[in-house]
């Protein structure tokens, strides 16, 4: 451990000196390694290193909160002391001894980071760069970068323990530019996962690659897409985005706790179509947004979010449950780095396998849209209206996929949108992403199978 | 400034890298979060970050880090070596060399008032209490209120160096309201253009109204029906838009052949209602006098009337085309603006209604970070705003997508209007465009 165990202690005595009936020590040192290549060379090699402490107090509902990157004793005492006078009263508790917890190890590697020169990892990136430039002369351009993440975290709390993880990430990431000299259109593809540089030899760089340059090839002459109510099919993998933004933020305990969620308070009742079953699973071993202890010294849980459509958990920490009646954290306190006050945040979040084969769902639908891929997208917690971007999305018609279209937007109620998946399909996948909110930027994983919405707004360029 | 700067320079020169220019930077703050009613969160942060920069052979290295003890001069040099064996080439003529007089920042620090976590409470606490009274279905009320201060440095190997502070406060209110009749709706306002709570406190009505206005008005509204409207965009919501344009200005992207306005200047890009000039110096929290490069800022015209007049160029970009940085460098060659300002029309607000006629007028758009092509300028974002009719407001409208261009979009503006507010960074007043497609009913 790197912060003493007798000078944790004081620390954490010194924050409960009015009234705190919780307090904790977060220590992060994480340090990041990204390479890039763009315009056929190397662009760029850069490391960092994010280290510091922060500081946690809680009394009821109502929390303190300081950070510092200066990790001397005397700067984390000053800060606690600082902290416990945002409360007035007495002290009602004192700092236990600390002793060290172990936990499982969910995200075991095969190949540290350390174990490939920079020349071998440059050379893999060119190979995907390559690749790509060899799918057309209208590639304009091309960037490939290696993301390499291998952070050291330690917990120590009033409840006596003291934990620490080794968190080690790795994303691959492939952007193609596209250009007939009158416009420009890109392509995306990121695969990562907790996991050192065997995510490397386990990935097929260059056929990603291709697939990536050809579908920004192709958007090019791809017409604008439909505006609209119409049927959607959403692909497996990155489509769970729906889910994450419509669903998932709002069943945070952030947003339920202060009843600010269409789900709060309907546990036990039913939100989704039949079809509907949903899961927030930081267990996954090697997932992207797995961690084998959560920012405050809880473990990861295999959350059951909806079963059969109807609501059975939220997601819930240490603090936001202390508003909801009758819950416990489920290990999903998380945060960008010491700076961030923790909260609840999702982990892998997917929406379970139905029975419909891929191409059954496709061939349901008369005139719609498929979704292949998208770009992220957003949510109104409170209000449930979320938007998300198709970024490869083909038109459908008469069942079957007719030609790519340009990227439309989709947008509806979170709410609404669960009671109108129709036909949920039987090959589960999950991608990971980057979760901006209230506690920073967070690795996450979204899944789900090919799934059939009813109906949908769209709001393309092409009109109705 | 508590860091021992020479050591740093030693430490570079002994392990050839030369040129180097070193970034160092503390930052405190403290802030409040009032929760209906009750004092939910405080937070107090320092933070110190220390970043390098240099040529090692020709290539270039970098490192950045904020945990700063006795070991980081060494850790940061061997990390830029490391880097710079497989960097790209570099001229040391990119670092910039010095003599250039710096401009003068419009500087709020002298009439800053700083506040104690104590102070910031109670202002919070009012803040909140005047949202209150403002309407019976707010049934959730958060303000937040911060205060920060920055120091930071930037010196490089030939000399050069230039040091600057900076103090603001920001302030944001969100709301969710509740009707029986509807669905709950939520409503959000921030502001950063006060140098005291006292000054927020004087301030703060229009953004109280702002953000109760953003939930309350559209209980039982939805949809229009899908066509083109002429419309309005509010100052944010222009400003939010204009922003993805920026990266198009960049030289460097123009000189790589990625930018949509490469060859343009001269040309008339926007509409010639636009003229847009770089303001780095005005009264802003955003305001600087010099760049990533340590070139000094300076005032100049983006646009004028419509027509293009330069880029962005920091010293490497400016340095590939033989010309001077115009003082945009933000770190790795590239450039973005300081400060811009688009100037202000000659009618209000409710003149560009009545020049409008019948229209939109948008006041909220969202999906910003998934909704808008950049390499394109493709678009296609969910807003809300109200329907006007015959120049006057008629009817709030939610649930509705604009789409279109961004590109086309800004030749097709018809005025703007005297309302300029500063959304961090641009300066901007609402703007009247003569069509966009709206997807609705």
């Amino acid at each position: 451990m790197r912060i003493n165990k007798n000078t944790a202690r004081e620390v954490l005595d010194t924050c409960l000196a009015t009234g705190g009936d919780y307090a904790e020590i977060y220590y992060q040192d994480s340090r990041t390694h990204s390479y890039t290549r763009r315009y056929r060379k190397v662009q760029n090699i850069s490391s960092a290193r994010t280290c510091g402490v922060g500081i946690r107090i809680l009394k009821g509902v109502k929390l303190v909160y300081g950070y510092t990157s200066d990790l001397s004793k005397n700067s984390l005492l000053k800060l606690a002391k600082e902290l416990s006078q945002g409360f007035d009263g007495d002290r009602i508790m004192s700092a236990p001894e600390l002793k060290k917890k172990s936990i499982k190890n969910l995200n075991k590697i095969k190949i540290p980071h350390a174990a490939w020169e920079t020349e071998k990892k440059i050379a893999y990136l060119e190979e995907g760069e390559k690749a790509c430039f060899e799918v057309s002369d209208q590639i304009q351009d091309v960037k490939t970068g290696l993301f390499e993440e291998d952070e050291h975290v330690e917990i120590y709390n009033t409840e006596g323990y003291m934990y620490q993880d080794d968190r080690v990430r790795t994303r691959i990431t492939i952007l193609a530019i596209a250009t007939d000299g009158k416009q420009f259109q890109v392509s995306f593809k990121g695969p990562g996962l907790s996991k050192g540089l065997e995510l490397l030899e386990e990935t097929d760089l260059v056929s990603i690659a291709k697939e990536t340059a050809h579908e920004a090839v192709e958007m090019l002459t791809a017409p604008e897409g439909p505006s609209g109510e119409m049927p959607i099919v959403l692909g497996n993998c990155f489509g769970g985005v729906l889910f994450h933004e419509a669903c998932g933020h709002p069943l945070e305990g952030s947003a339920i706790s202060k009843n600010t969620s269409p789900f709060a308070g309907k546990v036990g009742e039913k939100i989704a179509s039949d079809v509907v079953s949903a899961y927030d699973d930081g267990t996954i071993p090697n997932g992207w947004g797995t961690e084998s202890v959560d920012d405050e010294g809880h473990l990861p849980t295999k959350n059951t979010l909806i079963k059969d459509g109807v609501l059975t958990s939220y997601m819930v920490d240490r603090f936001t449950s202390r508003r909801i009646e009758d819950s416990v954290s489920t290990g999903s306190c998380r945060r960008e780095s010491y700076r961030y006050i923790p909260t609840t945040r999702m982990t892998n979040t997917y929406i379970g396998n139905g029975t419909s084969k891929p191409e059954d769902i496709i061939a349901s639908v008369k005139d719609g849209i498929y979704c292949k891929a998208f770009s992220g997208g957003q949510v109104d917690p409170s209000t449930d209206e979320f938007i998300f971007t198709s970024d490869v999305a083909y038109l459908i018609k008469d069942g079957k996929i007719d030609h790519m279209i340009k990227p439309v937007s989709l947008v509806g109620y979170g709410y609404e949108i669960l009671k109108r998946i129709t036909m949920v399909g039987n090959d589960l996948g999950r991608a990971p992403g980057v979760c901006g909110a209230e506690s920073g930027s967070c690795y996450v994983e979204v899944g789900q199978p090919t799934l059939l919405i009813s109906s949908m707004l769209v709001g393309g360029k092409g009109g109705n | 400034m508590r860091l021992n700067e020479k050591i740093y320079f030693e430490k570079a020169k002994q392990n050839g890298i030369e040129p180097f220019v070193l970034s160092y930077g503390e930052k405190t703050g403290i802030s409040v979060l009032v929760y209906n009613g009750e004092i939910e969160k405080q937070l107090i942060g320092e933070s110190q970050s220390i970043s390098g920069r240099g040529i090692v052979n020709g290539k270039v290295g970098a490192f950045g880090t904020d945990a700063i003890d006795k070991d980081t001069p060494d850790f940061m040099m061997n990390s830029i070596v490391e880097a710079a064996r497989f960097g790209k080439e570099l001229s040391p003529d990119t670092f910039y060399r010095g003599g250039k007089k710096y401009g003068r920042v419009q500087s709020k620090e002298k009439a800053f008032v700083k506040a104690t976590l104590k102070e910031l409470r109670e202002a919070a606490l009012s803040l909140y209490e005047r949202v209150k009274a403002k309407d019976e279905r707010l049934t959730t009320i958060e303000v937040s209120i911060s205060m920060k201060e920055g120091k930071f440095k930037k010196s490089n190997s030939y000399g050069v160096s230039k040091a600057e502070t900076k103090k603001s406060y920001t302030c944001g209110i969100s709301v969710v309201a509740t009707d029986e009749s509807d669905e709950p709706r939520s409503g959000y306002s921030g502001f950063e253009s006060f140098i005291s709570l006292e000054d927020l406190a004087s301030k703060a009505e229009k953004y109280i109204d702002r953000a109760v206005h953003s939930a309350v008005d559209f209980f039982k509204t939805g949809p229009i029906p899908s066509k083109s409207y002429k419309a309005v965009l509010s100052p944010d919501c222009f400003s939010s838009l204009f922003e993805f344009c920026l990266s198009h200005f960049n030289a460097k992207s123009v000189q790589k052949h990625l930018s949509v306005y490469e060859g343009k200047v001269g040309e008339e890009i926007f509409s010639p209602c636009f003229t847009v000039k770089h303001t780095p110096f005005v009264l802003s929290s955003s305001s600087l006098s010099f760049d990533s490069d340590i070139y000094p800022t300076q005032n100049f015209t983006l646009i004028d009337k419509g027509v293009l007049k330069t880029y962005f160029y920091s010293v490497e970009t400016a340095n590939n085309e033989g010309i001077e940085s115009n003082g945009c460098g933000s770190g790795d060659g590239n450039g973005e603006p300081t400060i811009l300002t688009v100037s202000k029309g000659r009618s209000s607000l409710e003149g560009l209604f009545r020049r409008m006629k019948n229209g939109i007028y948008i006041t909220s758009i969202s999906g910003l970070n998934s909704g808008i092509n950049g390499q394109t300028l493709d678009f296609s974002l969910p807003c809300q705003g109200y329907l006007i009719k015959d120049g006057k407001i008629e009817k709030a409208v939610s649930m509705i997508v604009c789409a279109g261009n961004l590109k086309e979009l800004f030749h097709g503006a018809l005025a703007l209007a005297d309302d300029v507010e500063d959304c961090g960074g641009i300066f901007t007043p609402s703007v009247l465009f003569k069509s966009l497609s709206i997807s609705g009913q």
